[in-house]
Parts: C-alpha cells; structure tokens; sequence
C-alpha cells in the first residue's frame, strides 16, 4: 500500500520510456523520420568508436577522483559545522550558498575564473608566486578543473550528512565522554558507524551522479581540448540532438546504465560488511 | 575538572570558527566574484587583470528589473516549485515508510527498478516522454513538471528509506502492540521524527524545482507561462552573441534570493528536529 | 574562448547570425514610424489555410535584441490586424534545436523558426515546405532587388528555395583607428593585402618588457575553418569539391595547405598575432578588440554590434586581399516552414513579409542586415553603421557561401575541425599532417 504511488509513478512516467530507449537502442533513428531496425549494429559500432571508449574512460576517471573527495570534504565540512554555536547557522547556510545558485551562471563564472592569465585563480596563485596552468585549454588540466568544479558543489551532500548527523541519538556520546573518549574517538567509534546509513546514500548518489554530469562540461569546454573532457552524458547528448544519432545515443546510454547498475550493486552487495541498520536489514 | 573542560571547549570551538572562516572564504569566493560582477559596468568586467574597487552600478539591478519582469514569472514559479516541494515530501517519505519497514512481495524488484531509473541518462529517455506527455495534451501545461512528483522520485524515496532504517524498531514495536495502524505510526510517529530529513528534501526539492530550466523551456511554450529560471537563461545570449556578463550576473543575484530564504528557513528545522528526537526518546 | 570554442561557435551559429547583430543603443525607435505599404503579402483576398494565429520560433539573443523581435511581431500584427495573430517565442539556442526536434518526432513541428544549418537535416526528411512558389508571388524574386544568386545554396534541390531568406552576413576587417593615429599609419582599405596587414601589424604590436600590451593583429575568425576557407577560395581552391552535398574533401590542396601555413606562422613563427595560449588569456566573450588589446582582427560582421559600445574609435573593412583577390564568406539568416506547419498561410506572409516589406523599417532598426540591396544600401542603414561598412559590403555577390550542407556535417565541424585545427594552432602540427588528417577523417565521414 505504501509503495504504491511511486510503483504506479514508475509505470506511468519511467518504464515506458525506458523500454523505449532499449528497443531504439536496436534501431537507427533520427527523430524525423521512423526508427528502422539494425539490430546489434549499434552496440557493435559502440566499441569500435575510438571517442566513446575515451569518453568511458574519462567518464570513470571523473567519479572515481570526484565521488570520494567530494564525499570527505562534505563529511569534514558537516563535522565542523554540527554545533550548537551561535554563529553555526550563518556558516551553514554560507557552505551551502553556492549550491542554491543556478548551474549555468556558476559555470560561466568558473570558466571566467579559470582563464590562464587573468582569472581569479591564476591571479591568486600568483600573489603566491606561483605560475598557474592554462586550465580549461590544456589537455592535462581541464578534466582536474572539472573535478575541482565539481568538488565544490559538495553543498548537498553537506547538507545531507548534517542532517545525519542532527539525528543521531545524544545519548551516546555522553556515554562515551563518561567512559572518557576523546573527541576523535569519538566520531571515528560513534559517527562514523552510526553515519554509515548515510555514507552509504551518498555514496550511490554520487557514483550515479557523477556519470550524469553534463551541464559543467557543456558550458566549460564542450569536451575539449582534445576530447580530454568528452563525459559520457556529453558524448550522448551531441550523439542524441546534433548528430541525429538517437539510436546510437541509446545504446551508449544503456551501456552506461549496466556500467552504473554493476557498480551500484556492487556498492549494495558490500552492505553488511560497513553499513550500520538498527533495523538489521538492507 | 570543570575549568578545564570549558577551557578545551572554549579552545575546541576557536579552532573549529577560525578553521571554518579560512574555508568560506575559498568556498565563497566563485560567489562573491558573482556579486562584484554583478555591480560593474559592461566596461570593467572584462578588464584585465580584474578590477577590485570600482564605483558599484546598482543600475545594473534596474536594468535587469526593466529586462525581466520577475513579477510575471513569481506565480508560475510558486505555483510549480510549490506542488513539486508538497508533492515529493509527501510521496517519498510515504512511499520510503513502505520501502524500509513493510514485507511486502517484490519489495526487493521494484526497490531495484526505482533505482534503475535514475540511472539512464535521461537524454535518451526524453523522446519517448515528450511524445507521452503530446498524447496526454499536457504540453504547454505545468502536468508534466508537477504531476511526476506526486508520484515519488526515487532519489528522496531512496534517502528517507536511509533514515527511516536508522530509526530503532522498538519504537513502532510498542506503538503497534497499542494497536495503532501503519499509517498512523508513519504520520504521527516517522514524519515528526524525520524532521531534519525533510527539511533536507524540501531544500533539494525547492532549490532543483527552481533553477529547473530545462523542463519549463521544452514543455511550456507561453511566455506568459515561463519561470524565473527560463527568464535567466535569456542573459546567456546565443552562440555567436555572448552573454552580457554584469547583467547575467545581476540577474543570477536577484534570482538566488528566494533560494537562500527558504534554506534559512529550512535551516531551524534541522534544530527543531534534534529536540524533537530527544523528547522523544 | 578557445579555438575549438570559436570554431564550435561557428558550427552553431551557422547561419543565425542575423539575428544577432542588433545594434543595441539604435533600436527603440521603430513601430509607429512605419507607413503602411501600398501591397504587402499575403494582404490580398487569398484564402487563408492553416491557422490564423501563428507561433514564431527563434533562439534568444539575450533580452535585448529579443525584444526588437518582439515589435517586428507587433509591428506584423498591427499590419494584418483582423487577418493574422503572431506570437514570439524565444529558446535558448540549444534547447531550440532539441525542442524542433521534438516536436517533429511528435508529428507537431513549429509552425514556422529561423534558419540554421541544423533545419538542413529537416529538409533532408522531407519535412521542410518548398517556399519557391510563394516567393514567386512576391518582390523577393526579383532579382534586381535581391542578390538572388547568393541564395542558390539554399536551392537544396537544385531549382527551389526551401527557407525564406531575409538577412544576410558576412566576415570583414575591423580595426582600431586609435591605434593606427598613435602609430602614424594609415587606415586599412579594400587595397589591402595580407602583406600590408602584416607590415602593419608588426609596427602596431607594442610590449612592455616581456609582456605584449598591445598587439597588432589576433587571428580572429581568420582561424575558424570557414575564415581559413576564405584563403583556400581566394587561392582558386576549396575545402569540398561544392558546398551542397560534396563528394570529396581536398584539403591537401597545396594553396589550403599554404593558408593553413600563413595563419599558424602569424602566431607562432612571426608572432604579430597572439599564441593560443595568450589569445585564450587575453579573450574573454570577444571582449579583446573592444578592449583595446588587439589592433586589427577578422571578424564576422554580426559582431558590430558588441563594437559599437567601444571606448576606442573604430572602422572596418573588406577582408584583405590574399594572392591578389578576395572571397569572403557570407551567411543567409531567414524562415523554414514545414510541411505539416499548423498556419501555412501565416507562416508564409510572415517570411515573405519580413524579407521584403520589413526590409527598409529592419534597415533603420539596425539589427539585422538587409537581405534588399536598396535597404541595406539605403541611408537608414548606413547612417547607424561603421564607414566602412560599404567596403565590406561592396564585394558580397562574389562571396561564397560559409557553410558545408550534407548529412554528418555536424559531426565534421567538431570531431574533424576543431580537433584539427586545434593541432594546427595549439599544437603545431605542421599544415601538411593537419591537411592530412582533416582529408581522411572527414572523407570517412561524408
């Protein structure tokens, strides 16, 4: 009874669709006349396509740097700010400011503040002598400037642990302080376990969303230089609605989703090993 | 050792103001360059190496005030992000109770769809949809951006389901023993104990319902419809004519206003909901 | 802005670009100034079919030169009252495409949108409204009036137009006077070679230590493949065999080779142009002219109005000469109307109205460029402009069109083009290998 509303949301809004695109990842279709069936032929070009196994590559690359240090600056982040000092309040909400603020002035801002000679970040670097890169435009760096970008967007996943963390059980700790642990010990024995649930949403959030990152790359260097910064959904995208290619798109999608879906379960799988439930079941 | 104790305490929160102070300012930075852009003139913007002290054009604010009549867009934004906020804490922490705490057949295969679908890109999902929501006759309306939400969205279902298994089972335990029904325990015991989540989600919900420009500008064609987000993205210019930065931003400033009420409004729940557990344990 | 970037630019902008070179100061005038002409389209007692209320498509400029749109909509509806309804409607430039897209997957296409390469593909399906029969019946098929030559590109079928042309674009010089006044130089004019902008170029770049403080010449859209292609024609050669559905690429072509060569030398052998990296310091939106930073740059010509807010003073003219002759490339900005449009009648008497009745009031507005020789020569229209607009201008039936028409040709602009071209500039490829590679990649694509 209770599932209901999002098992029908499900079949009203998402099913249909998906099955969709898995049956127009069998076809060519260019959305202005109908789908034709090719069969496997899609798939089998897919990994003869030099850019889309780049892109793959560049795609992993980005989540396995991003999802973690994302994950840590936001957990410290949220450490710090769960107090109940007074001035708590206006650092939270400043933490989470740039998170409120559209995606594509942000993005605009950031490509502006990369510029190799004048930008913002080059101009501080060199207050402190040193000679800043060419950012966005050098093969080497513009994918670490994304990661950068996208590290400083760990607002929600900030929030989120905070929220963790304000409804963990006080009487805990006072046990602990009792027994005479020290703050450290503290949060490594009790945080971070009692916090697993938690980690444990973030980190499956951030894979997922990590491999759908799409507006940064699109505003900030359209895959360039070189395809150094060719995401995945990027790939898709140009596949999808410049070249036409919407069957194509499909098969890199689904392919992209089974590459999510293994390394979710996987995450799932490692569940007992490091998630606490009181409810002792995931 | 009392004197002591307060003496690390005091210590404890220096470091933790001063460690934190040093960071906003690096976190905040991107955001305060915004805000100075905001105040230039079209000439000082792009003024090599940048300029720091400059005399502030508050006319920029007029002019985007004149540009974009943001009193035309307020209803339809309030309108959209307001069902989509209702809609998805309602459903999702609804759902989510069923998710984390009942036995029902095939929980496990749907909770595995659910997921799935946040997993496709939705690039190639947005075709079929289009063309779904065409045979409904809900383009040009709000259905397509509201509608869904009251259907759950797998990313809130999935986050209150984490909190709600964190909650000790003991509690319902006694509450069930007294005879109460599921959908009592869910309204009178997990939301009031979920407050901070859903503070949280209704965060998330508003701050992505409204910068959402993607979903207004392909399914509603009015302008007498549009959102304040599709209002923005107007200031990005067009390939070939860039934006006009000082009002991009100006715009952007006055657009994030609403955003950052709601999360200071949204920010005494999260201590609201620490006392509320407290009482009730 | 990188070159990929720009040369992304280019790709998207195509063609649009007449929408976009309002001069902003000059627009707030027009509407109530227009006297009612004596025969406008679609006016007589035709019958109507389709709808009366027509939707107009267009991809948004920013919020000013939006808003000129919306009075020539205004001003289309006050001339057709009690016959036609027109309704404005701005997407930001991808979302336009993505959503003409969609609705034609929906069987609901727009009832009628502006032009750019992407509605190339929509005429390919068969989508896309043959409108040579309606410009028949009007002005627009005089060919006194029109340069209609230059609108041969857009006979996909060899015979009809298929999009209602009514502005047009094309690349020039600008340069800033000031800078030539402090040098003691004189002006650039349509004499000029490439050799003289290099002479120029050279006495006008000034440094300061180890830093360049003023340079005399930037690669501008001289860099991007349609800009590079203007040396390749102006050399008797071309990058394809012909610009609609080509067979062949023939990059390898000693002269495109020899123009590949002379723009990579201006960065990095002379260096009277900034380098990539410096240009990518020094640009930020185009912001590098009009700051003052740059003393000459080849520029598309809807790039005057971003000028026309400059501090400095500045003119422009012709592209200059390369091996004694010059091809610039030119642009049409207009109307696609498809098949399955809901108002076709309104449809069309809004193209053919904007190409032709609209022309002399589009001319005072100052924000496209006339596709009407008499408009855009008029008075009106020089009166707002730069003084060597005309110059530029002057040679535009022998222009050539900057566009390459065939199926992957989206795909050719940015995995064959910028890659390359980025190898060329940032990289260093020599001409030879970069000629090379672009010759097999794009063939294997066509």
């Amino acid at each position: 009874m209770f599932m209901s509303p999002a098992i029908i949301g499900l079949l009203l809004f998402s099913l249909g669709p998906m099955v969709a695109s898995l049956v127009l990842s069998f076809t060519q279709y260019d959305m202005l006349s109908s789908p034709t069936w090719v069969g496997g032929d899609n798939y089998a070009t897919l990994v003869r396509d030099p850019l889309f196994l780049k892109s793959l590559r560049v795609s992993l690359t980005y989540s396995v740097i991003s999802v973690p240090i994302t994950m840590v600056v936001a957990l410290l982040l949220a450490m710090l700010l769960n107090s109940k000092l007074p001035v708590m309040g206006f650092f939270r909400s400043a933490y989470y400011l740039p998170s409120v603020i559209s995606g594509v002035a942000v993005a605009m801002v950031w490509r502006w503040m990369y510029n190799g000679e004048y930008g913002l970040i080059n101009v501080v670097l060199g207050w402190l002598g040193i000679d800043g890169p060419a950012w966005l435009t050098d093969e080497r760096w513009a994918l670490r400037s994304l990661i950068f970008m996208s590290v400083w967007g760990f607002g929600g996943t900030m929030l989120i642990y905070l929220a963790g963390l304000q409804s963990l059980p006080t009487d805990l700790y006072e046990a602990a302080r009792v027994d005479g642990a020290s703050t450290l010990r503290q949060q490594w024995y009790i945080t971070l376990p009692m916090l697993s649930n938690v980690t444990f949403f973030n980190l499956v959030m951030g894979i997922i969303g990590s491999l759908q990152v799409f507006a940064e790359p699109f505003v900030l260097t359209n895959g360039g230089p070189n395809n150094s910064t060719m995401l995945l959904p990027l790939y898709l995208y140009q596949n999808a609605f410049t070249y036409l290619k919407m069957g194509y798109a499909a098969a890199i999608a689904w392919v992209a989703f089974a590459l999510v879906m293994v390394l979710t379960l996987l995450v799932f799988k490692s569940t007992p090993v490091w998630v606490h439930t009181e409810a002792g079941e995931n | 050792m009392p004197a002591t104790k307060r003496t690390r305490h005091l210590l404890n929160s220096t470091f933790r103001v001063a460690l934190l102070s040093v960071g906003c300012f690096f976190v905040l930075l991107p955001v305060i360059w915004m805000a100075l852009t905001s105040l230039k003139s079209a000439d000082e913007v792009f003024k090599t190496p940048p300029v720091w002290l400059f005399s502030p054009q508050w006319g920029n604010y007029a002019e985007v005030m004149r540009l974009v009549p943001f009193q035309r867009f307020i209803l339809n934004t309030a309108t959209i992000v307001g069902l989509t906020v209702l809609g998805t804490l309602l459903s999702c922490s609804f759902a989510a109770y069923g998710f984390a705490r009942l036995r029902a057949p095939g929980k496990k295969f749907w909770f595995t769809l659910l997921m799935a679908t946040l997993m496709l890109p939705s690039t190639v999902t947005l075709v079929p949809t289009y063309i779904m929501f065409n045979k409904l006759g809900w383009l040009n309306t709000f259905a397509p951006l509201v509608v869904p939400a009251f259907f759950g969205s797998a990313f809130f279902i999935f986050l209150f389901r984490q909190f709600y298994l964190s909650i000790p089972r003991e509690v319902e335990e006694a509450a069930r023993i007294d005879g109460a029904s599921y959908l009592r325990i869910w309204w009178s015991m997990f939301v009031p104990l979920s407050f901070p989540v859903i503070a949280t989600v209704t965060v998330f919900t508003f701050v992505g319902a409204y910068n959402d420009f993607f979903g207004p500008v392909i399914y509603l064609t009015d302008e007498s419809k549009q959102t304040i987000a599709v209002a923005l993205s107007y200031f990005s210019g067009s390939p070939r004519i860039g934006p006009q930065m000082h009002l991009m931003m100006a715009a952007t400033t006055i657009a994030a206003l609403p955003s950052i009420v709601v999360f200071l409004l949204a920010q005494r729940y999260f201590v609201r909901g620490i006392v509320l557990s407290g009482v009730n344990k | 802005m990188t070159i990929s970037e720009i040369s992304r630019r280019a790709v998207l902008g195509g063609l649009g670009i007449g929408a976009t070179a309002g001069l902003v100061g000059c627009s707030n005038d027009n509407g109530s100034s227009q006297s009612t002409p004596t025969v406008s389209p679609g006016s007589s007692n035709q019958p109507i079919e389709g709808a009366k209320e027509l939707t107009v498509y267009c991809w948004s400029n920013g919020p000013t030169i939006d808003d000129n749109f919306k009075k020539r909509v205004a001003l289309f509806n006050e001339q057709y009252k009690g016959r036609f309804t027109a309704k404005m409607n701005f997407l930001p430039y991808d979302q336009y495409w993505q959503k003409a897209q969609l609705q034609y997957a929906a069987g609901k296409p727009f009832d009628i949108y502006y032009w750019d390469v992407q509605a190339y593909a929509h005429y390919k399906k068969n989508l896309v409204e043959n409108v040579q029969p309606v410009i028949n019946t009007t002005a627009l098929a005089d060919t006194t009036k029109f340069p209609s030559a230059l609108f041969d590109p857009w006979r996909f079928d060899g015979k009809n137009l298929y999009a209602v042309p009514e502005n047009i674009q094309s690349m020039s010089l600008f340069y800033n006077k000031d800078h030539f006044d402090a040098a003691g130089l004189k002006y650039p004019d349509e004499t000029w070679s490439w050799d003289d902008v290099v002479t120029a170029a050279g006495k006008l770049k000034k440094t300061s230590g180890s830093k360049v403080t003023q340079w005399g010449l930037d690669i501008g859209t001289l860099g991007v493949w349609w800009g590079l292609q203007s040396l390749s024609w102006a050399a008797g050669s071309s990058w394809v065999d012909k610009a609609l559905e080509p067979t062949k690429f023939q990059m390898t072509d000693p002269a495109t080779i020899e123009a590949m060569k002379f723009t990579q030398d201006l960065m990095w052998d002379k260096h009277i142009a900034p380098r990539p990296e410096e240009r990518n310091a020094l640009n930020q939106a185009g912001a590098n002219f009009s700051s003052g930073a740059i003393s000459m740059m080849c520029d598309g010509t809807w790039a005057i109005s971003g000028y026309q807010q400059m501090k400095a003073k500045w003119d422009m003219t012709a592209i200059p000469l390369w091996k004694g002759k010059r091809v610039a490339p030119y642009w049409l900005g207009g109307w696609v109307i498809p098949k399955k449009t809901a108002a076709k009648t309104a449809a069309e008497t809004f193209a053919t109205w904007s190409a032709t009745t609209f022309q002399p009031q589009m001319a005072k507005n100052h924000d496209w460029i006339p596709i009407s020789n008499e408009a855009r020569n008029s008075k009106d229209m020089l009166a707002g402009m730069p003084a060597g607009f005309a110059s530029a201008f002057k040679d535009i039936e022998n222009a050539k069109i900057g566009d390459i028409y065939t199926a992957n040709m989206q795909e050719i602009f940015n995995q064959v083009f910028g890659v390359n071209l980025d190898d060329l500039y940032f990289n260093r490829k020599t001409p030879e290998q970069v000629a090379q590679k672009i010759q097999e990649m794009a063939t294997a694509k066509l």
